[in-house]
């Protein structure tokens, strides 16, 4: 948690953005959690002057018309038709915990959405890469299913 | 959309819950990490745990039970009481807590809420702030609600909203352990003044108080500590009350 571009500086500064990519590129399962999933794309409004991984194409944006920021509640999900592994077993409109004043608004890699004044990505996966906008370990039995499933895909190994 | 939660406080001192009335007689309510667990199945959509021993030896109680409860229970976990530096913070965070609440220490320093924010993002740091009306404004009060600042309590919370505090956690002195209800006034003048997440706290005594507060006052969070520590009025109550008044909750059936 904490700032996109104080986020990124950090892994630039101990040498883990080099690292982090290299992983990716060997499909290395990754999550992504919070600023952890906006550090995927490119940029963000929050740090000008700073890039981000640059892994999916994308600005993070600050969210519009919202009535309060940051989002801090639990909100539901609209999961994509087929929203992947990471959802194995979860259907509906599942309750997770949000914390953030800034969200992607589309991607071709969105696998599940969210309404907060606007409608914004709740998340994405492309290969081995998943990102979640809201914190799976702060969303109760349902969190801890869909960091399971995240657990199992990375066992597997099959992407 | 928005959604309203529903918080218990846990009152905490030497690594046991206690709740007084009116912060001042205090009874023991069982142990934390249990409590806590509980309030998870009942549907609590976060818990404040408030540190009212708040002595160095309190503190490394503070972090132990940090650490058990945040490996035991998957909802947020707000603490507060006697954080008095980054460090402090730090620590707290460090150990499992989600956001930190500060207090007294704010208004002593405010600076201290920027550089908590600066470090772990507004999205980590709430401003307690306690309110007693005098005259005719409302006033924030320190320690426990014994210390008048002479600040006012409306210029306040959007001062701190601006150095970047992420939440206000508004706890009505006058009405703190009293069950006549939540100061309406000062919630809607609270959430009116600001727009960063409110929570009201202090006064609740029945299922309704909590609908007032969420549709008169406009909070976003609901705080409870004796209603609920007691049994006098369960969660799922309370969810299926703002529900049926327009409001969207998080429906209990889904908790653990």
């Amino acid at each position: 948690m904490g700032d996109f571009g104080a986020c990124m500086k950090a892994l630039e500064d101990r040498g883990f953005k080099s690292l982090v990519l290299e992983l990716i590129v060997k499909k290395t399962p990754l999550l992504g959690v919070c600023v952890g999933m906006q550090m995927l794309f490119e940029y963000s409004e929050e740090s000008e002057g700073h890039i981000g991984l640059g892994v999916l194409p994308g600005t993070v944006r600050k969210i519009r018309d919202a009535r309060r920021l940051p989002q801090m509640q639990w909100n539901t999900l609209e999961l994509h038709e087929e929203p992947g592994e990471l959802y194995a077993g979860i259907d509906g409109k599942p309750w997770v915990y949000f914390v953030h004043s800034y969200a992607v608004t589309s991607s071709e890699f969105a696998t599940a959405f969210c309404d907060y004044g606007e409608n914004f990505v709740a998340s994405v996966q492309f290969a081995n890469v998943f990102g979640t906008q809201y914190h799976p370990e702060k969303s109760s039995k349902i969190g801890l299913s869909i960091l399971t499933n995240f657990v199992a895909i990375a066992e597997d190994g099959k992407l | 959309m928005d959604v309203i939660r529903v918080i218990p406080c846990l009152d905490v001192k030497d690594g046991r819950v206690v709740k007084g009335v009116g912060f001042l007689d205090l009874k023991d309510a069982g142990d934390p990490v249990e409590l806590a667990s509980y309030y998870e199945r009942e549907g609590a959509d976060e818990l404040v745990f408030l540190d009212i021993g708040a002595s160095v030896e309190g503190r490394s109680t503070m972090v132990d039970l940090l650490r058990h409860t945040a490996s035991a229970v998957f909802i947020p976990l707000t603490v507060g009481g006697g954080i008095t530096s980054l460090d402090q913070a730090a620590l707290i965070l460090h150990s499992g807590a989600d956001k930190v609440s500060f207090n007294s220490a704010a208004v002593r320093d405010p600076k201290l809420i920027s550089e908590v924010a600066k470090t772990f993002g507004s999205q980590s740091v709430v401003v307690a702030i306690d309110v007693k009306r005098v005259g005719d404004h409302f006033e924030v009060f320190t320690h426990g609600g014994t210390q008048p600042t002479g600040v006012d309590a409306l210029s306040w919370a959007q001062e701190v909203e601006e150095r970047g505090a992420g939440e206000l956690l508004v706890t009505s002195m006058d009405r703190d352990g009293t069950k006549e209800g939540f100061d309406i006034e000062l919630v809607r003048a609270m959430t009116q003044a600001t727009s960063v997440p409110v929570i009201a706290s202090g006064g609740v005594g029945k299922t309704e108080d909590f609908i007032e507060g969420a549709l008169e006052g406009g909070a976003q969070g609901l705080l409870a500590a004796s209603v609920f520590h007691y049994g006098e009025i369960r969660i799922k109550e309370v969810k299926a009350a703002l529900f049926s008044n327009g409001l969207n909750v998080r429906p209990v059936e889904l908790c653990p």
